[in-house]
């Protein structure tokens, strides 16, 4: 039967068959939901949607349930299951979906939003700025890098300090990343072959930093 | 102040303290001095102020590390991910673990743990609950007999009216005004009825937007822009 003469409701009756088959390890005929996804996603017909985000999303909660952290977030697994599928809808608008070969393509971006979606959470719980930028502006008689302070100047600047590639590396594992030395031994194995190396270089980092004057400044204003 | 204990502690056992891994003796050390307690106190500020503006700052979100694992950048964005990953140990570990999870089959997942744990709900998951405001029945819509729905949230108003159909069922019907209004184009309006979701809107590029028919029952819509937060009108009470 050819899909494209059918219409959205003929289709997503289809293509709810054809998933509750494939749920049951029946053979099924991706067809008819492919052609359900193009008109919701390339075509952005919000009806076409509506039967998308009511077919899958069942099994995007069962996904979420699934994912290793998604008891560390203390959230609703619907929660993730809605933030999942409006990634989804946005990120595959258009000729995007043209890039897809078939349904699995489709579901295992569908199944990547939702991992995003917990990584995501978890990573933002923790925020990482405590002082809103609008603050640092308002502190008046500034020091260059404090007027302009953000992230990127602050990173350009410690790279300034700190020339050596180890070095950058080992400020990159500290700074941005948050490592501790045994952390920092168990990722890197290749440049660090113990906790009293890292240790070592970390305090001759930590001395650079401390006796750079802007630094101090920066630091002691906020 | 002079070191309580002296000698003071050098820069070095500073260092390990700040890390963790200092020795007992180190400890001691701390607890009868005060002039070295302030000296670590400082220290601390310094790496915690660098630590607080610098984390994960140039790491992509996890979107573009999802769809890098998946092949779906383009060239370009896929080799500044690359490089990123080659420096990186918690992206890296991120699509370490999102490849696991995409080759989880669904029978295979384990049983969700129940750890509770403390909910704060982080910014970017954002969604504003939007205030109703009263309207007098002159503002009525033209061709409406019933008086339409005003609310605002974070400087956006929608407008929301709900037009019986013939056959005992209702259309919803609306429209969104903000400063910023091309943000709105493309939004995704998601109307559900007792938590189902009943049907989806696009906004259009006048920020119009219309949903039905449905069944009459309360109706709970949200609204997402594609960047921004999402916002929500609890369910419209409709009288009869
Ligand atoms: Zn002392
Ligand atoms: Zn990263």
């Amino acid at each position: 039967m050819a899909t494209a003469s059918l219409s959205i409701d003929g289709l997503a009756q289809r293509c709810a068959e054809e998933t509750k088959k494939w749920n049951d390890r029946q053979g099924s005929d991706p067809q008819f939901c492919f052609e359900l996804l193009r008109r919701a996603l390339a075509k952005g017909m919000a009806e076409a949607f509506t039967h998308v985000y009511q077919i899958y999303e069942p099994q995007v909660i069962r996904w979420v349930q699934g994912h290793s952290r998604f008891a560390l977030t203390g959230e609703n697994a619907d929660f993730f299951a809605g933030a999942a599928l409006r990634t989804f809808y946005f990120a595959m608008q258009g000729p995007k979906f043209a890039r897809f070969a078939g349904v699995p393509q489709v579901l295992a971006y569908l199944k990547m939003c939702v991992h995003t979606a917990i990584m995501q959470y978890l990573r933002d719980q923790h925020p990482v700025d405590v002082t809103p930028l609008e603050d640092v502006h308002e502190l008046g008689e500034t020091p260059d890098l404090l007027a302009r302070t953000d992230a990127a100047e602050l990173w350009a600047h410690i790279c300034h300090l700190l020339p050596d590639p180890h070095d950058r590396n080992l400020a990159r594992c500290i700074f941005l990343l948050d490592l501790k030395p045994r952390q920092i031994v168990s990722a890197y194995p290749l440049q660090w072959s113990n906790e009293r190396e890292v240790t070592v270089a970390t305090y001759r980092i930590r001395h650079l930093l401390r006796n750079n004057a802007e630094l101090c400044r920066w630091a002691s204003d906020i | 102040m002079p070191c309580s204990v002296p000698p003071p502690l050098s820069a070095d056992q500073i260092s390990v303290l700040i890390d963790g891994t200092a020795t007992p003796e180190e400890h001691t050390h701390l607890s009868q001095c005060p002039y070295c307690s302030e000296r670590l106190a400082q220290a601390r500020a310094l790496e915690q102020r660098l630590v607080t503006t610098l984390k994960r700052w140039d790491c992509p979100s996890t979107q573009q590390l999802g769809e890098y694992h998946l092949g779906v950048l383009s060239a370009v964005e896929e080799r500044v991910v690359r490089r990123h990953l080659e420096e990186c140990a918690l992206c890296k570990a991120e699509v370490e673990e999102l490849r696991q999870f995409l080759a989880t089959a669904p029978d295979e997942q384990e049983q969700p743990q129940m750890i509770l744990v403390p909910k704060t709900r982080p910014h970017t998951f954002g969604e504003v609950i939007a205030r109703l405001i009263p309207q007098r029945s002159s503002l009525a819509l033209r061709g409406s007999s019933r008086e339409p729905i005003v609310a605002e949230a974070d400087g956006t108003t929608v407008i929301v009216e709900i037009e019986r159909t013939p056959n005992e069922q209702i259309v919803i019907v609306g429209q969104i005004a903000a400063d910023e209004q091309d943000g709105w184009t493309g939004a995704l309006v998601e109307v559900r009825q007792a938590d189902l979701l009943m049907a989806t809107a696009r906004v259009d590029d006048l920020g119009g937007w219309q949903c039905g028919p449905l069944p009459i029952a309360p109706s709970t819509l949200r609204i997402t822009p594609k960047e921004g937060n999402s916002i929500i009108l609890p369910a419209l009470i409709l009288a009869s």
